[in-house]
């Protein structure tokens, strides 16, 4: 596909015109952090590059943390269409990884969850090659890249003057060739500048993530049930907030919940966590995990063992969002190394 | 756009009362509902909520539907206090249901404890309205007391059917109980069919199933000849919500009844 280039003036009026979509959420640097947010996106304004993801994941445009999804009795069972902002600017590789195991879920042909289906049908995602990695970064780690290569409609590398503009589904291609902002080709010599930037990056992840670099796979890891002591390690640092699954892109279960709501019933979606107690418990009060280590090593498995099975993939887009918002500071990628070791002198 | 979490409306048209702690409703769905014998049902209270449960009437009526049901949380109690005429909702069917197909020209012995027997009547029921199809059907049944045998009132009907046999035992006895005393696993010790052209079809509590499926291993079935009715706290149906799963598996999609050789090596089974 052709690779654009699009001035920073030119971006502004092609993001202008997408308003006509409806709302246009776009990264924005927190102005009393250093954390990156989504925020509604006002006409003229420029986009800012930030170079790293937000701290949400894009999981909550598609699957809101709370949602009705139901409301009866009801003369129909039919439910209105879910409204989200058509579109997202700034989305960073690891939120398009992470949408690829939400779509796995959710758009599986068996059983298609509407309310998910048609927001993600109407997303419109712009990515952002990432500049400027922290400690919890992952991709790497995952074997994934801090810049797209699918699963965007356009990609934006920040290059001298502009932005080297990347087409990445149909969708995209519309956008750049219908509008009047006039996007050229981009040269050998911007792509050569985006090439040098991604490299400089790639390395200053796989930096971060050198120690923790492992040569077995992380579901063999898992199988190695007689290693206690890792386990045992981290778990003793687990407070059950959920951070960890509320704040990953990947994690998506949830609870349906019935209230009254004056005369009439509703049913909410909530998401869930498999980390709290109650979370599979039956009526007469068993759980199948009643420990907390059983449900803490559960969350590994579903990742990387149970959902590898089910759909080829591990279920994590290596954002370090767990990582980063943990109270425990407990790291994944610790927790594999430790097995790696702790496993190697039995071997 | 089609909404899977919707439930359709019921009314109760029979409350039946089967043992001081369980009961049958008699549904009455705005649509006629088709389901397989171990297929269950999300059952809503009203502003209260929805619980799973495996119809315990024949598939092969669909106008009506029944739901036999243990006061044991708090959906539960809500389905107790309610009476005939009250609205209800339903969703479903969801899962596979009984492998009926691998039943045909097999010995079928089916063990149940407690409330477990009502997923189990909706599979004797479809058994016995084709029985030439099947070899012999030998059921095993424990309750805590003679007061909990649940569908006592068919026992008699039902082991008087040709190729047909029911043994029922109860933990604690009475003045009101000849038969058998001590837990169901007593039973299996005695079995009178051919196990190696034989299927179990198991369910009852956690700790019933898993020393059922023990004494079945110990008198010879192999565990892909064990079927277990692993009803879980299940909440989409659709094998999304994570509620249900035993490894890869989400028993809701993949069972509620599942093979043993498949889920065998996973943790917390029989938790």
């Amino acid at each position: 596909m052709t690779t654009y280039f699009i001035s920073e003036s030119d971006l502004t009026s092609l993001l202008d015109a997408l308003s006509e979509r409806g709302e246009v959420l776009t990264s924005r640097s927190a102005t009393d952090s250093d954390y990156v947010t989504y925020a509604p996106r006002k006409k003229g304004q420029p986009f800012e590059y930030t170079g790293f993801r937000a701290t949400a994941s894009l999981k909550g445009l598609l699957f809101p943390e709370r949602e009705k999804v139901a409301e009866y009795p009801a003369e129909s069972p039919e439910a209105p269409e879910p409204s989200a902002p058509p579109v997202v600017v700034g989305a960073a590789n690891c939120d398009v990884k992470g949408l690829a195991s939400l779509d796995a879920v959710f758009l599986s042909e068996d059983f298609l969850d509407g309310f998910y289906a048609q927001r993600r049908r109407k997303l419109l995602v712009i990515t952002q090659d990432c500049t400027n990695p922290r400690p919890s970064c992952a991709c790497t780690y995952l074997g994934f890249k801090p810049y797209p290569e699918e699963g965007f409609d356009l990609n934006l590398s920040r290059v001298e003057g502009g932005y080297v503009v990347e087409i990445g589904s149909e969708k995209g291609r519309e956008l750049v060739e219908g509008n009047s902002a006039s996007a050229g080709e981009a040269t050998q010599e911007m792509l050569a500048e985006r090439d040098s930037t991604r490299l400089a990056t790639l390395k200053a992840v796989e930096e971060i993530n050198k120690d923790y670099q492992i040569n077995s796979s992380r579901r063999e890891l898992l199988a190695l049930e007689e290693i206690q002591g890792p386990w045992n390690e981290e778990v003793s640092k687990c407070v059950e907030c959920a951070a960890c699954l509320f704040a990953c892109p990947t994690c998506h279960c949830f609870l349906l919940y019935d209230q009254r709501v004056g005369e009439t019933n509703e049913r909410v979606k909530a998401w869930d966590a498999c980390s709290y107690a109650g979370y599979a418990r039956m009526a007469g009060g068993g759980t199948p995990r009643a420990f907390l280590l059983e449900r803490f090593r559960h969350r590994y498995m579903h990742k990387f063992d149970y959902f590898v099975e089910n759909y080829g993939f591990e279920m994590c887009s290596g954002c370090g969002r767990c990582i980063e918002g943990c109270a425990g500071k407990i790291d994944m990628r610790k927790l594999f190394k430790a097995l790696e070791s702790s496993a190697a002198p039995a071997r | 756009m089609e909404n899977p979490y919707f439930p359709l409306p019921a009314v109760i048209e029979e409350v039946i009362e089967e043992t001081p702690t369980i009961k049958t409703l008699v549904l009455k769905p705005e649509k006629p509902i088709a389901f397989k014998a171990g297929q269950f049902m999300q059952l809503t209270v009203p502003g209260l909520g929805e619980a799973p449960f495996t119809p315990s009437s024949s598939p092969n009526a669909t106008e009506r539907m029944e739901i036999t049901i243990l006061r044991t949380g708090r959906v539960t109690e809500a389905l107790h206090e309610m009476k005939a005429g009250d609205p209800v909702g339903l969703r479903g069917p969801f899962g596979k249901g009984y492998p009926l197909d691998k039943l045909q020209g097999k010995d079928v012995l089916v063990v149940g404890g407690g409330v477990g027997l009502a997923p189990l009547r909706s599979l004797l029921l479809a058994l016995f309205e084709d029985i030439g199809k099947y070899k012999k059907v030998s059921i095993k049944y424990g309750a805590r007391e003679p007061a909990e045998l649940l569908y006592r009132r068919c026992f008699e009907e039902w082991d008087k059917l040709d190729k047909v046999d029911l043994t029922a035992t109860v933990d604690v006895g009475d003045d009101t109980w000849a038969g058998d005393v001590g837990l169901v696993t007593t039973l299996l010790k005695s079995l009178d069919v051919n196990i190696p052209e034989s299927y179990a079809i198991t369910c009852g509590p956690a700790i019933m199933l898993k020393f059922v499926t023990f004494e079945l291993m110990h008198q010879g079935y192999k565990p892909e000849q064990i079927y277990l009715s692993m009803n879980r706290r299940m909440s989409c149906g659709t094998g999304k919500c994570g509620k249900c799963n035993i490894g890869p598996y989400y028993l809701c999609k993949d069972g509620p009844d599942m093979n043993y050789a498949l889920i065998m090596d996973f943790p917390n089974v029989f938790a």
